[in-house]
């Protein structure tokens, strides 16, 4: 990897938008974001493989997962502010509709769902799982609220003909 | 493409809701109907348990029909989920996006926190007017009165705040020391506005008459004034200076007389009905007349003593005379710390559950 890097991630590189767009403001389309994500990941493929492609989006979402939490969420006292705080916030920004289906708490082990997810729902049906970067998303979230790596896993996707994004969030 | 990949393609279509695109031959034909049928009954018996209250049901299906099943049980574990934290006592969950079912949970969770904050503010108000009837009936009980010729010492450990136990004593001119240890109904207000209203009574009452007659007095006055069910025992003894004692007892726990020569401990019963309890009781109280020696000890004691645990088992009065056998040497301070501590330890590992006073006496005598 060069040591002299280009793009390293940092939140400042969002720039400020009342600045950059004062007319168009900070809105966009949901078909520009998928734009973005969908081509970017079929270049990926080609320059790779799928599963290269696949680790290279999780590893981008728990980038931003954890970019996400340390800039908006705040510190929350405790697991149910945690949630709240998420819930109201992915609404809000209109990311989707997270609902917890399962909290240990002992465990640290979840179940959530995301509906109308920003990144998959009401994508064409496709025999696989596609929310790889909200995996990774999710687990960058989790790692910075509980202090330790999570392992996140979409068990159910609207991809696969289901309504709403489930993922199973366990320790590792 | 391969019969398997045509069939579960046309399997995949007919569950979304679509219909087949690929050619069956009439073979391949059969195992979809098979492969349909098995789904249809499999997905019956994921609907039927879900709608069982059964949401860990898990149903391995793809397609846009197993789907919307899936959709409809996540939506349902999620409000068990959030129940679950309600009834936790987490009143800020809110349901978004399920219509009025949203609507209904979240008035409901709002309804819940108002109503404990509405009941965290009357507790709040009864825990300051609880206080301030604590300080009043300090302010209104006094201190224990001091004579020459007895020593006396008072524990007191009101369950609450307020409590139905008090304490009176006075001097009167003919160099009569009394006191009166009265137990009210109940442990809350009203029970300390009936020690109160006793206490006013006694004020006058008490130094004039003998026991008997105050105890007559203070019945007629509870029957008039407190409702039915509400009612006092209580103990009480006047000592002269010359060691001359008269003591009379309304149906409460044993005054006990320690000798200080042999160590003997006398027993002093209830003649009496609780006060207040009927009207016209005339002969239910009589006063007893004893003598006492220098050191000899009087102790009066709410039945808060006498149901205090010591292990498994209530002190009663055995309990308590073994405590007085253990301090005949004792002072009459260092017996009362022993008291003390014996309800200490007993309030460290049972519950305490009642007012609970001991007004010990030593008789001095006269000083020269």
């Amino acid at each position: 990897m060069k040591e002299d890097r280009a793009y390293e991630f940092s939140w400042k590189l969002l720039g400020d938008l009342e600045l950059g767009r004062p007319n168009l403001g900070n809105q966009t389309r949901v078909e520009l974001y998928r734009l973005m994500q969908c081509t970017l990941r079929d270049v990926l493929e080609k320059h790779y493989d799928t599963e290269t492609a696949d680790k290279i989006f999780y590893e981008a979402g728990l980038l931003a997962g954890k970019a996400f939490y340390e800039n908006l969420l705040g510190k929350p006292a405790d697991v149910a502010e945690f949630i709240k705080k998420l819930q109201a916030l992915s609404e809000e920004l209109k990311i989707g509709i997270i609902r917890f289906e399962e909290a240990d708490l002992e465990q640290q082990k979840f179940v959530l769902t995301v509906s109308e997810d920003l990144d998959c729902s009401g994508l064409p049906e496709l025999d696989y799982e596609l929310c790889v970067y909200d995996e990774g998303f999710i687990a960058g979230l989790m790692e910075c609220f509980f202090g330790r790596k999570f392992s996140v896993k979409e068990v159910d996707c609207w991809c696969t003909g289901d309504r709403t994004c489930r993922f199973r969030v366990l320790p590792i | 493409m391969s019969d398997n990949k045509i069939l579960d393609q046309a399997f995949y279509e007919l569950v979304s809701g679509k219909e087949p695109t690929g050619e069956l031959s009439g073979e391949l034909h059969t195992e979809l109907l098979k492969k349909v049928a098995h789904f249809n009954s499999e997905l019956a018996q994921a609907i039927i348990k879900i709608s069982n209250g059964q949401l860990e049901t898990e149903f391995d299906y793809k397609g846009s029909l197993a789907g919307a099943v899936k959709g409809l049980q996540a939506n349902l574990r999620h409000l068990a989920w959030q129940t679950n934290a309600v009834a936790n006592g987490d009143l800020t969950q809110k349901v978004a996006f399920m219509g009025e079912f949203s609507a209904s949970f979240n008035k409901m969770v709002e309804n819940l926190e108002e109503n404990r904050r509405t009941i965290e503010s009357k507790e709040q108000e009864l825990e300051r007017d609880l206080a301030l009837a604590e300080e009043i009936q300090k302010t209104m009980l006094g201190e224990i009165t001091k004579t020459d010729f007895v020593d006396v010492r008072l524990l007191y450990h009101p369950l609450h705040g307020v409590s139905g136990d008090f304490v009176f004593t006075c001097k009167s001119a003919e160099q009569q020391f009394s006191a009166f240890l009265g137990d009210a109904s109940g442990h809350g207000i009203a029970a300390a506005l009936i020690t109160i209203m006793t206490k006013k009574a006694l004020e006058t009452i008490l130094p004039q008459g003998e026991p008997d007659e105050v105890m007559r007095k203070i019945n007629s006055l509870l029957a008039d004034s407190v409702p039915e069910g509400m009612y006092l025992t209580g103990v009480l003894v006047k000592i002269k200076a010359d060691g001359k004692v008269l003591l009379a007892n309304a149906a409460h726990p044993v005054i006990l007389v320690q000798r200080a020569d042999s160590g003997l401990i006398e027993e002093f019963s209830g003649t009496g009905l609780s006060l207040g309890m009927f009207e016209e009781e005339i002969e239910a109280y009589s006063t007893t007349e004893l003598c006492l020696n220098r050191s000899d000890r009087i102790f009066l004691f709410s039945d808060g003593l006498l149901e205090m645990k010591i292990d498994n088992d209530f002190l009663e009065i055995a309990g308590i005379k073994d405590i007085l056998n253990r301090c005949q040497k004792a002072s009459l301070a260092e017996t009362v710390q022993t008291i003390e501590a014996v309800i200490k330890k007993s309030s460290a590992t049972n519950l305490i559950a009642d007012d609970l006073t001991v007004l010990a006496i030593e008789f001095i005598g006269q000083q020269q």
